[in-house]
């Protein structure tokens, strides 16, 4: 499974956000995207959750060799803010969920055993969305691509605001169940995309380049991609 | 300090058309040509500084003139005689520029511009508080001489009262100033605290004074101007404001009064109260529903969007069904009235409730427009439900959309139709009892009016989903559903002047309700897809 980006292009009113991204993510990774406030990690998944029409290009999803137009069904998209209807119990919401998505799911784990995933007791399942904190809120999110397993998982700077168990229980889910998905996960943390993903992928004056994996191992790694990030700046 | 006065109004001023041009920038047309344009043409300091005095100089008198001329002049014009207008004026004049002033403050008051000024841009709060209250009271000094001077020769009174008036309001003004600093100091006493009690006195203030400026006899008028026009009670004033302007000056509590007010909590505060006002009233609270609403099983026989929308209704009682059992009870009350004075009274009520329903069918459509209650039902879809759904790819899709918006608009058009039913009940009953042989004129208003109140329902949700006027910092954006919601109040309304024979205006006024909802369901089902997105 691949999804590939074919010469996306974005501006908004006179400034080129994104410059002809071409790029090719595969099964089994989790990807850092990293970029500098306002580099457009964001704009970007927008784009691919058809949030956003780009000015030009396209996504595509390969699944055995089959190409086929990236529709916003193939992937879930977590906010970093996450927002989520406040009227629900958690436990609705998720009964709600798994009813709409009943076709496409093929596992067998009853709402109960999927808040046991996410640790979060019975009892707080059954409160108002409205009453839970955001590190709750954020694990609601999270349990919606749990649930349903799209190819595809966006991640917009998902740890950036939780406390440190929370961020732990999702790092572990995360890496759980990697190998059936492509995950990128957004974030201008250097230590954060270093610690958890396998790849590293720099959006940097609108264009997206991987890192090789080698320099990873360096000490002076995180020396190197500020250098990039800088570098490239004062080319703009 | 003059260095700071011109250093505040240039920062007004720019705040003032930065704001402007982010407004036209939203507007469709103007857009385009003010893309290009950026903000920073307005640090021309100089330019910006004599653009804000000449703004000010305009534009505060011709609001104290505005003012003057609604709150005061105006009533007492049209109130009363005109010998007796300068006495009313006067009146209101000493309560509202005199007795009204003594409940707040502005030094202690809560503003934006003091957060910006001091808190970030780090001005000295005593420079900044102190320079602010002279600007402010020499521009009320220079408008309201003027204004008053006009008005007052006007009225046959000497130029020179205007002035006096004056000099005995700003001084005042800032002896009260001084008062409530005093108080601040000593007491941790802030009047801008109590709003409640503001509101509470300035309301009795103000109704009082009107009541007593048109009903006071005319021997007290004399007793009233003499005081107010004597050059000793001037002078007492004027050294009660000098005493004020020291006391002012020489203030050392401004750090306090910052940190009191303007903090950054305080402005999140009044931007929640701005969101509260705007959709406060379909708001959810945890407190209404006991844990085993929430676990219950009442739902569990429905199913996705079903499930949603079963829940949504029921945890929205408050705004939905008990305006509905209102209404019902407030028109079976009326019914209920008009039988007991046609039984006791007189016997011509019911005949003549029958000749207006059949005469007058089109009062019903302001009647039905009052009684549907769509518009508060569209706010808190949006504000509890869609605000966080549509952020959602699934939710946003053309099938479900229209699931959900046939399932919403049932349970709509049942909220609204039950109180309807009764109206029309009541209406057979009255027939039948009063005045059997009109029957057959009665049932198509009755059909009329049912037919209205399922396009009230289809209405609204229909502009909602076809518009999705808010945006997520809850604010109405689409001008065009502001207008159409106020052109429909307008049809309503106007239908109340019309008078033409039922046996045209009904059968075209059903046919063109029928049409109407029929495109308004093409529409939705072919539009909303892409219409129904968060702005």
């Amino acid at each position: 499974m691949e999804l590939i980006l074919n010469n996306i292009t974005k501006s908004f009113e006179n400034k080129r956000v994104l410059k002809n991204i071409n790029f090719k993510f595969t099964k089994g990774n989790i990807y850092a995207l990293l970029g500098r406030n306002g580099a457009g990690k964001t704009t970007l998944f927008n784009i691919l959750a058809e949030e956003l029409k780009s000015d030009d290009g396209n996504a595509y999803i390969t699944i055995d060799g089959n190409r086929e137009e990236l529709t916003s069904t193939d992937l879930s998209y977590v906010y970093s803010n996450p927002i989520l209807p406040e009227f629900l119990t958690g436990y609705e919401f998720i009964k709600f969920f798994i009813d709409i998505n009943k076709d496409k799911l093929n596992n067998s784990l009853s709402i109960d055993d999927y808040f046991e995933v996410i640790k979060i007791n019975k009892e707080d399942s059954h409160k108002l969305i409205r009453s839970y904190s955001h590190g709750m809120k954020n694990k609601i999110q999270m349990l919606m691509f749990v649930i349903t397993r799209p190819p595809i998982i966006l991640l917009d700077e998902p740890l950036t605001s939780l406390d440190v168990v929370v961020a732990l229980e999702i790092k572990r889910l995360l890496r759980k169940i990697r190998k059936d998905h492509i995950i990128i996960f957004s974030t201008h943390i250097l230590q954060l995309a270093k610690d958890l993903c396998d790849e590293i992928a720099i959006l940097n004056d609108g264009k997206l380049t991987l890192m090789e994996k080698e320099l990873l191992k360096y000490p002076d790694f995180e020396d190197q991609v500020i250098d990039m990030l800088k570098e490239k700046e004062d080319y703009a | 300090m003059l260095k700071t006065i011109y250093l505040i109004m240039s920062i007004q001023i720019s705040m003032k058309i930065n704001s402007l041009i982010y407004f036209f920038k939203k507007v469709p047309l103007i857009k385009k040509t003010l893309n290009n344009i950026n903000y920073t043409f307005l640090t021309l300091k100089r330019f910006l500084g004599v653009l804000s005095i000449l703004y000010k100089l305009i534009s505060t008198p011709i609001k104290t003139a505005l003012i003057f001329l609604l709150t005061i002049f105006l009533p007492t014009y049209f109130m009363l005689e005109k010998n007796m207008r300068i006495m009313g004026i006067l009146i209101l004049v000493f309560s509202f520029h005199f007795i009204i002033k003594i409940i707040s403050s502005e030094i202690l008051s809560t503003d934006k511009e003091k957060f910006i000024l001091v808190k970030q841009m780090r001005m000295h709060p005593k420079d900044y508080l102190f320079a602010k209250i002279i600007l402010e009271k020499s521009l009320s000094f220079i408008s309201k001489t003027l204004i008053f001077s006009i008005f007052f020769t006007y009225f046959d009174l000497n130029y020179t009262f205007g002035i006096k008036l004056t000099i005995m309001i700003i001084s005042f003004e800032l002896f009260i100033e001084s008062l409530h600093l005093f108080l601040f100091k000593k007491f941790e006493f802030n009047i801008n605290d109590k709003n409640m009690l503001q509101l509470i006195i300035f309301l009795v203030i103000t109704i009082l004074s009107y009541i007593i400026a048109f009903n006071t006899p005319i021997k007290y008028y004399s007793i009233l101007l003499s005081t107010l026009t004597s050059l000793w009670t001037c002078f007492a004033f004027l050294i009660l404001g000098i005493m004020g302007v020291l006391y002012i000056y020489k203030y050392d509590n401004y750090w306090d009064i910052i940190n009191e007010k303007n903090t950054i909590e305080d402005f999140q505060t009044i931007n929640n109260i701005y969101k509260d006002a705007q959709f406060g009233d379909v708001k959810i609270n945890e407190k209404d529903y006991t844990t085993n609403d929430l676990i219950s099983n009442d739902f569990s026989n429905k199913e996705g969007y079903a499930y949603l929308n079963a829940i949504f209704f029921n945890r929205h009682k408050r705004v939905i069904y008990r305006p509905m059992r209102i209404k019902s009870f407030i028109i079976i009350l009326s019914f209920i009235v008009i039988f007991i004075i046609q039984s006791f009274f007189t016997n011509k009520l019911g005949k003549n409730l029958i000749d207006f329903t059949i005469n007058r069918y089109t009062f019903f459509i302001f009647i039905i427009y009052i009684l549907s209650n769509s518009n508060k039902i569209v706010k808190s879809m949006f504000y509890n439900c869609d605000m966080s759904l549509l952020r959602y790819g699934f939710y946003k899709q053309g099938d479900s959309l229209l699931k959900m918006f046939f399932l919403r608009l049932t349970r709509i058009v049942y909220s609204n139709i039950i109180p309807i039913f009764i109206l029309c009940i009541g209406l057979l009953i009255t027939v039948l009892i009063y005045n059997p042989s009109r029957i057959i004129e009665i049932i198509p208003v009755l059909f009329f009016i049912i037919v209205l109140s399922l396009f009230f329902s289809v209405h609204y949700i229909f502009m909602y989903y076809l518009f999705q006027p808010y945006t997520t910092d809850l604010r109405i954006q689409n001008p065009f559903f502001s207008f159409i919601n106020g052109f429909v109040y307008f049809i309503s309304y106007l239908s109340l002047q019309i008078n033409s024979p039922a046996s045209i205006f009904l059968p075209i006024t059903i046919f063109i309700v029928i049409v109407y909802m029929l495109i308004a369901i093409i529409l939705v089902y072919k539009k909303s897809p892409k219409t129904f997105r968060l702005k």
